[in-house]
């Protein structure tokens, strides 16, 4: 009866009344993805190449192995990248840091023979954060969060355009949980890690951008994350923030419009993205994606969590009966590492 | 082109002088003269809008605001009738040997509101005017309509008219024959309304309480109308009443209206003031969903009409119009402004006047002169304290003009005058409004142009058979300093960045002008006593623009003037009709095809932020668009049964040949707007159940509109991102609906002063879940990445049946 209410109601505009339906597949020809970064850290690199797939299909993406992967700068020097896994290639960390106010492009190489290249782009000198501050949002039921913002003072002498990313790190006792159901009831086993291990945590399909187009030379305060309030020990954040050129802002920018448009006839009309990298001898080619060239620099803090008279929700609980098991797990995986965080206390 | 009007100019110079000299040769065997009359009331007051028609030589002619008419007759005997809503007709027998004044007394009709046929124009008018792509709605027609959430609204009632889509329910204005929403001439009394949405776009700003009639043109524009390409809708409001004290008004779910008209000197001066105010900002709280319950929504708006008449020759009128909407959203998506809030707060107003005089001159020539003030502005707030800020905006039209209408003869009849009109913008200006924010303040400079025109247009019966309407209007605009003009290096795209330099204009100094003839012709050869055929050309011209790159321009839509990038707009129409009256001018049809092609329709590169962009030229495309179509009309007229019926197969297309490499995934192909849609089908039909009891329904079908879906999705950087590539080259589902209406009229046979009616309507009366877009969304959380799952989904705005009532009274 509720959603009838406000399906009826007009202005269901804005979320509207929405039901899930399925188109038949297109049927696309498949375009080269490049995916990669260079910045003023240190390396290693990674540039990740892979094939889009149509829109409606459920097939893990292809990665693309063999190919001749590089990087140049405005100097002439070319750094090559290596093979790391299938489809992503990695730079040589000893011989090879992006510095400050050098251009940087990609070239790559398919085994077809296609040769692609991105248009050199400089690393813009990256602003520093002043400050990052927390604050409580009240929330329903396990959705009390942080709000997590850092605060900036934009440079006045040049237009600059902002990028963010952050991750958590948290101690893990656990590396695999294994659940049997049988008729004798339920068991969780646990496996302990063979060695320290950290639980990397980030935001996936978050974008946090910003352009000082409207407040040039003023500081200003971003909203980065929401973190949840499951605990009340602290949590460790660390933001990274970019100074991006216009045309990568723009890039991102029309990205987060894109995977937010909810069919309100006054979103923007959606159009192709183009990134910054070319065939070289067919630039009708369609590429997507882009190679990120930016400034970067970090902050590390631990966010305070508590809050009077209202307790952190905990993680479910779990049904079963435990049996914690002697042998051990590696601490492996894109979202584990053994390498202690830095300014982790 | 140029040389085609020219050729035209001509052609239509040589047939008038011919025309002259024909009039004076002695072959003519009978005696023109002249009847001159008046329709009068029982109180002796001129009735206007009375159709008085001469059924035996299939004429009519409807009477001005004095009550006056006249024809130019050969001698003979003639019965004229005389037909009004709400009042008895009569006949009148004169017999013309001499130049004659008349005057015909009608008496109203007990049965006041019992009129089952609306008269409102004279019989085989259709057939026998040379307007083609003209269509006339009265209120009452209007009023009878379904309703949605119980408003009648004009905009909505003008869907049900051959050639006018919109993209989709809730979207601003109306597109006619495949233009832009603000390629229409939207009239009300004569003053430009710039935005005609009340609520974003779900209602529209004239109070159907104030309204008398509108007319739609499509093709056959009148050469006194310029401006705009696709066409003019003229609204026209009632005249307050010189003699009695009246009030109107109605009771809705969503809002409410009034009306008072009463005489202040009887028989000189009377006024009109109407009233509507809505009460959505208590409904939306009551609603159970995060989203919508802290959105504030909240209009409204007063007409008020003033009237005096100075003497037989001369009356004055003056018009006031103002209106407000306040529109308060979660988010920032809409805002086109690079900042981070939480809300978004839109608000926009129209204030308009109009001071018109009306002369008579003897008894060929009558004249309007009118001063007109038409303002717009839309402002955008950002209430959050780190972003505090105002954006607002303006447009101000300033015009003159007189037009001046003018008998000849029995054979033409005049059309001529000049207007002008000094715009100026404010395309945006930035503050913040608050210490504490981190904006800076912009304001772009404002744009100031001239535009002015001349017109003439004769409407020349030939013969008996053949008639032809000529026209011809001549534009010049100038943009006027102070300006400035970036001059950008030849072959690459333009960008602020890279400039060769900038040309400033000093105050009132042209920076660009732009002039051009603008022939307006229709020719119609009458194929039998209720049949014709016309042909018809026009080409209009714009220099006005609303700048948008969302799917539906959004009320706070930035204005724009043509300067020396941005040219203006040109259409050239051709069109071609037959029409055909049956059963003694019950049933009445038509069939129209059209063919237009527009130059410098304008398109933006994605991903442009329009509305503080310095130098609107460095996103913006303009492309060539081409519409065609048919649009079937037939209507009944007579009996219990009325209605009409249309069917419209049409399409409209935008093509962009830009020279810049940046634009090849838009360049070189045609590509449909988004609102074409090829089929669309109305049906309407009233039936008069008794006296008191009536009954609508409202059937509509159309082609879904086009839309971009993504064809493929690639992973980068932890999200999956949709890929679009063919604009506009997929549809959403086929769209119909049907409405239902009973109207309740007040017993006509109790003469109470006090009268009431109701109008229950149920929208979407099947419910269906009408598409309003489909959109897809990737799954961007840990899980469903590795699954790599994307879904689809259908947004409807209307997804069930929406029953309403409304209560109107009159007294």
């Amino acid at each position: 009866m509720k959603n009838i209410f406000y399906c009826i109601f007009l202005f269901s505009l804005l979320t509207g009344c929405i039901d899930k339906i399925e188109l038949k597949e297109a049927n696309v020809l498949r375009k080269l993805i490049v995916d990669g970064t260079v910045t003023n850290y240190p390396g290693p690199y990674f540039v990740t190449l892979s094939y889009s797939e149509p829109f409606n299909s459920i097939k893990i993406t292809e990665l693309i192995s063999g190919a001749t992967v590089t990087i140049s700068d405005n100097l002439g020097n070319v750094f090559p990248l290596s093979a790391f896994t299938n489809g992503v290639y990695k730079t040589d960390s000893a011989s090879f840091r992006g510095i400050v106010g050098r251009s940087y492009s990609v070239n790559i190489k398919t085994l077809d023979g296609k040769q692609y290249k991105s248009k050199p782009e400089p690393i813009l000198p990256p602003v520093p954060i002043d400050s990052i501050s927390s604050r409580f949002v009240p929330g329903q039921i396990r959705t009390a969060s942080f709000e997590v913002s850092v605060k900036v003072s934009d440079p006045s002498v040049s237009k600059n355009f902002y990028r963010w990313k952050w991750r958590n790190y948290d101690t893990l006792e656990t590396c695999r949980i294994s659940r049997v159901k049988s008729d004798a009831g339920s068991f969780v086993y646990l496996s302990p890690c063979c060695q320290k291990c950290w639980q990397i945590t980030t935001c996936y399909g978050c974008l946090a951008l910003f352009s000082d187009e409207l407040s040039n030379g003023k500081s200003f305060t971003q909203k980065i994350a929401n973190i949840p309030y499951d605990n009340s020990y602290d949590y460790y954040v660390q933001i990274d923030q970019y100074s991006i050129s216009k045309e990568n802002y723009n890039y991102w920018n029309l990205v987060q419009g894109q995977i937010s448009n909810s069919g309100g006839i006054f979103d923007n009309t959606p159009a192709f993205i183009e990134g910054n990298v070319y065939n070289i001898n067919d630039p009708d080619e369609q590429v997507l994606g882009i190679f990120n060239v930016m400034g970067a620099s970090k902050k590390i803090t631990y966010i305070q969590r508590t809050v009077k008279g209202i307790i952190p929700y905990s993680p479910p609980p779990i049904t079963g009966t435990v049996i914690t098991l002697r042998d051990c797990q590696p601490c492996s995986g894109d979202t584990r590492t053994p390498i202690k965080p830095e300014g982790w206390r | 082109m140029k040389k085609f009007s020219f050729f035209l100019l001509t052609i239509i110079l040589s047939l008038f002088f011919t025309s002259l000299f024909a009039q004076q040769s002695p072959s003519k065997k009978k005696k023109v003269f002249i009847l001159n009359g008046e329709v009068k009331d029982e109180a002796g007051k001129g009735v206007e809008g009375a159709t008085v028609s001469i059924e035996d030589i299939g004429r009519g002619v409807v009477t001005n605001q004095d009550g006056y008419f006249k024809f130019e007759l050969t001698e003979g005997v003639y019965i004229l009738k005389v037909t009004y809503v709400g009042f008895y007709s009569k006949s009148k027998r004169v017999e013309l040997y001499s130049n004659q004044l008349i005057q015909i007394d009608i008496v109203k009709s007990v049965k006041e509101l019992q009129e089952v046929e609306i008269v409102d124009q004279s019989k085989d008018k259709n057939v026998n005017s040379t307007q083609t792509g003209t269509s006339r709605m009265t209120i009452n027609t209007i009023k009878k309509l379904p309703t949605l959430l119980g408003e009648v609204d004009v905009i909505r009632s003008l869907q049900t008219l051959p050639g006018v889509t919109t993209v989709g329910e809730g979207a601003s204005g109306f597109n006619v024959r495949g233009g832009n929403i603000d390629q229409n001439l939207v009239l009300m009394d004569d003053i430009p309304i710039f935005n005609t949405s009340h609520l974003l776009g779900f209602y529209s700003v004239f109070n159907p309480e104030a309204v008398r009639d509108m007319t739609l043109y499509r093709g056959g524009t009148p050469a006194q109308f310029g401006g705009r390409t696709s066409s003019v809708l003229d609204i026209k409001l009632k005249e307050p009443d010189l003699d009695t004290f009246r009030a109107s008004g109605g009771i809705g779910i969503l809002a409410s209206r009034l009306l008072l008209e009463t005489p202040i000197v009887r028989e000189k001066v009377s006024i009109l003031v109407a009233g509507r105010g809505s009460y959505t900002d208590v409904l939306f709280p009551l609603i159970n969903n995060s989203s919508i319950n802290k959105t504030k929504a909240s209009y409204y708006d007063i007409t008020s009409k003033l009237r005096w008449k100075l003497n037989d020759k001369n009356a004055l009128f003056f018009t006031g119009y103002f209106s407000n909407d306040v529109f308060k959203i979660t988010g920032d998506s809409l805002s086109g402004l690079e900042v981070n809030a939480t809300s978004t707060l839109f608000k926009w107003q129209t204030q308009a006047t109009a001071l018109r005089w009306n002369h008579i001159f003897g008894n060929k020539m009558s004249m309007n002169a009118s001063i007109i003030n038409s303002q717009y502005k839309p402002i955008i707030e950002i209430p959050d304290v780190d972003f505090a800020s105002k954006l607002e905006a303006g447009i101000n039209h300033n015009q003159f003009k007189t037009d001046f209408l003018y008998f000849l003869n029995a054979r033409h009849k005049f059309d001529f005058g000049v207007s002008a009109i000094l715009t100026k913008i404010q395309p945006g200006s930035l503050l913040p409004t608050s210490d504490l924010s981190a904006i800076n303040s912009v304001v772009l400079p404002n744009e100031k142009a001239l535009e002015t025109g001349i017109y003439f247009n004769d409407e020349w019966q030939i013969n008996k058979k053949v008639s032809l309407s000529y026209g011809l209007r001549y534009a010049l605009y100038g943009l006027m300093g102070e300006g400035r003009v970036f001059q950008y290096e030849d072959n690459i795209l333009k960008d602020t960045a890279i400039i060769k330099g900038i040309l400033n204009y000093k105050n009132g100094e042209i920076i660009k002008w732009y002039q051009g003839p603008e022939p307006r012709l229709t020719l119609k050869i009458q194929t039998g006593d209720d049949a014709s055929v016309k042909l018809g050309y026009q080409r209009m011209q714009q220099f006005t623009q609303l700048i948008s790159n969302t799917t539906s321009a959004l009320p706070t839509a930035r204005w724009k003037m043509s300067d020396t990038y941005i040219k203006p707009q040109i259409a050239d129409q051709i069109s071609l009709g037959y029409f055909r009256n049956f059963k003694d001018n019950s049933i009445e049809t038509s069939v129209e095809f059209y063919y237009k092609n527009a130059a410098n329709f304008p398109d933006y590169r994605s991903g442009s932020n329009l509305l503080l962009l310095d130098a609107v030229e460095t996103v913006l495309n303009q492309g060539k668009s081409r519409s065609y179509g048919m649009e079937v009309y037939v209507r009944k007229k007579k009996g219990r049964t009325t209605g009409w019926l249309t069917y419209t197969y049409s399409r409209s297309e935008v093509i962009i040949n830009s020279p810049y490499p940046e634009d090849k995934p838009v360049n070189g192909i045609y590509y449909p707007t988004n609102f074409d849609k090829p089929h669309v089908l109305n049906l309407i039909t009233n039936y008069y159940y008794n006296s008191r009891i009536n009954f609508s329904a409202n059937f509509t079908y159309s082609t879904g509109r086009p839309i971009t879906l993504a064809q493929d999705k690639y992973y980068i950087d932890n999200i999956y991102v949709p890929n679009f590539v063919n604009r506009n080259k997929d549809r959403i589902p086929d769209y119909h609906r049907l409405d239902l209406s009973m109207n309740i009229e007040p017993n006509p046979n109790k003469s109470k002063r006090f009268k009431s009616s109701w109008n229950i309507s149920i929208y979407n009366a099947y419910g269906r879940r009408n598409a309003y877009s489909i959109f897809s969304k990737t799954r961007n959380n840990r899980i469903y990445q590795v699954l790599n799952r994307a879904e689809s989904y259908r947004l409807a705005i209307i997804g069930a049946v929406i029953p309403s009532i409304t209560y109107n009274f009159k007294f």
